[in-house]
């Protein structure tokens, strides 16, 4: 799999946040596709540290503590918030998992 | 030291290490209060090309509590900001900087002063100039004069610096680190039988010719305060609590394409410093890192630490019957309710005729001033135990003898404000590292900000 399609599969926001930490932010806005799939998370994101709009921008970092729990904290700016959200984590650990 | 270098992370992040924090009533303006905390410990004054800096992604801030419950009342944040004007050089400079807007002066910093008072942000000032680093007479010729221009008045009768100081903390680092060692006593120390030392010796200052970067700001005491009674001494509302942190972002990624760190999320404190040396010695290192995270409402879980201190057990056992009735009272497991006051909650009124910094029965540790006192016509380094209620621990000054003053409270000198019973022994009136303020050779200034002109790399050191 190409890293232009290992993107494109990884869905949502915290897709293109871990992305943009790598420094792959613009290739990300490059191929989003039109209608992206939606995996919507378990709960209603939990807001840390208020994020503002423009931190959407990015660069924005995804922290995955335990992979397990499908929860994960969005770092933008001076913001922080919590997404519980197996489905995107379990899609995530299958797209890192094709460059092994 | 004070808390250079005092727990393990902090200890790798110099720019966010806060090194010493000093609140008094200015001397030469006695409305104001000067509050300076330190940052960036043991400076190699010729330590270039790339001289030091603030971080410009540490947020640095100076609390203060006017209300006794810990919480920050009133905040000022600083914030830097880095630019080089030549990418293309590798000098700090090109040319003689002669003025804070010298074309030669390639790399240098501005910064931002927010206050945060009743939850409200409001930017004082920004792109205030810090002066450049004390480089040497070709580079930073008239260097006192240049970085005298680095003080910024600001609305309100606020005064603020940032940039390099000289050291002003003294301390022996080289004997006390060596096992507790003091030099005029080590002839006395048991020296685990290697007899080493067969006489007494002076005392070395470790920081003499070292720098730091100092935040300083002059506030009028009214800004400080939030209105209970205060202007007496025996007001409780003329006492504030003062301490610093440092915060970093949560997450940082090293960004390999632009070859920069990504600092993003929010600021988490990283370091925190008030009275001297309470990380640094009483804290164990297994709390160290976790002291520093903390805000000083949290204090209770340590109290134990502060009342029962290590070192008091340390000092009869190192020096074998030099402190007799200290051994006593540690074996006896007397809670120290004087460090505790001193450190911790201030002290009373009627413990001291005259005088109380008293905060009420929260455990924080928090510099503690009252600003009804004056500043001494006749300071003594001593502060408080050396009869000049207007040092140490109400507050400190530059110049205070801030590890004789702990030295000797700790040996036992001040048990008897609490329990008149207690006899200090001979010793613990005289233990010491045997410095003086006299051992810093930049010496002090005599007004804002207070601390002395920094070594330039070229004279130091001293060949």
């Amino acid at each position: 799999m190409s890293r232009r399609s290992l993107l494109r599969g990884a869905a949502g926001a915290g897709a293109v946040g871990l992305a943009a930490a790598a420094g792959a932010g613009a290739v990300v806005a490059a191929t989003r596709p039109a209608s992206q799939p939606s995996l919507p998370p378990a709960a209603k994101p939990v807001t840390v540290a208020p994020m503002p709009q423009a931190a959407m921008a990015g660069p924005l970092v995804v922290y995955l503590r335990d992979t397990t729990t499908g929860e994960f904290d969005v770092f933008g700016d001076t913001g922080q918030v919590r997404v519980r959200n197996p489905q995107l984590v379990a899609q995530l650990l299958k797209n890192v998992q094709l460059a092994w | 030291m004070s808390s250079h270098r005092e727990a393990p992370e902090i200890s790798k992040d110099p720019v966010a290490d806060s090194t010493d924090v000093y609140a008094f009533v200015s001397p030469d303006n006695p409305s104001t209060v000067t509050l300076i905390a330190n940052y960036i410990p043991l400076e190699g004054p010729a330590g270039g090309p790339n001289f030091y800096s603030f971080g410009d992604d540490v947020l640095y801030e100076i609390h203060v509590d006017n209300d006794a419950d810990a919480e920050p009342d009133v905040t000022f944040q600083f914030r830097f900001q880095t630019t080089v004007a030549d990418p293309d050089t590798f000098l700090y400079n090109t040319g003689p900087i002669r003025s804070l807007s010298s074309p030669n002066w390639n790399s240098r910093q501005t910064y931002t002063v927010t206050r945060v008072k009743n939850g409200q942000s409001a930017v004082l000032a920004s792109g205030l100039a810090c002066p450049p680093c004390n480089i040497g007479p070709l580079s930073t010729p008239n260097y006192a004069a240049l970085a005298q221009a680095a003080v910024h008045d600001l609305p309100g009768g606020i005064k603020v610096f940032a940039g390099q100081r000289a050291e002003g903390f003294y301390v022996d680092l080289g004997a006390v680190f060596d096992l507790a060692d003091l030099r005029p006593f080590e002839n006395l120390h048991a020296q685990y039988g290697m007899n080493v030392f067969a006489v007494a010796a002076p005392g070395v200052n470790a920081t003499a010719q070292l720098n730091v970067h100092s935040i300083a700001i002059q506030v009028p005491i009214g800004q400080l305060l939030w209105g209970s009674p205060h202007g007496k001494v025996t007001d409780q509302g003329s006492v504030i609590g003062v301490w610093t942190t440092a915060s970093r972002q949560t997450a940082s990624v090293w960004d390999a394409q632009q070859r920069a760190n990504c600092s993003t999320g929010p600021f988490h404190q990283v370091s925190r410093l008030a009275n001297p040396l309470v990380n640094e010695v009483l804290i164990p290192l297994g709390s160290k890192d976790l002291w520093n995270t903390l805000p000083p409402s949290a204090d209770k879980q340590f109290a134990d630490r502060v009342t029962q201190p290590e070192l008091a057990g340390l000092l009869p056992a190192l020096y074998p019957g030099v402190f007799p009735n200290l051994a006593k009272l540690v074996a006896a497991g007397t809670a120290r309710a004087d460090l505790e006051a001193i450190l911790l909650t201030g002290i009373p009124s009627g413990i001291v005729t005259g005088f109380q910094n008293y905060t009420g029965p929260v455990l924080a540790d928090m510099l503690r001033l009252n600003t009804a006192i004056p500043p001494s016509a006749k300071p003594n380094a001593l502060g408080l135990i050396g009869g000049d209620a207007a040092g140490f621990p109400n507050g400190r000054r530059v110049f205070d003898d801030v590890v004789t003053v702990e030295l000797r409270a700790i040996a036992g000198v001040t048990v008897p404000l609490v329990d008149k019973s207690f006899t200090p022994d001979g010793a613990a009136s005289l233990v010491t590292d045997g410095l003086t303020a006299a051992s810093v050779p930049s010496g002090y200034l005599d007004k804002f900000p207070y601390l002395g002109v920094p070594y330039s790399g070229f004279e130091t050191p001293k060949s």
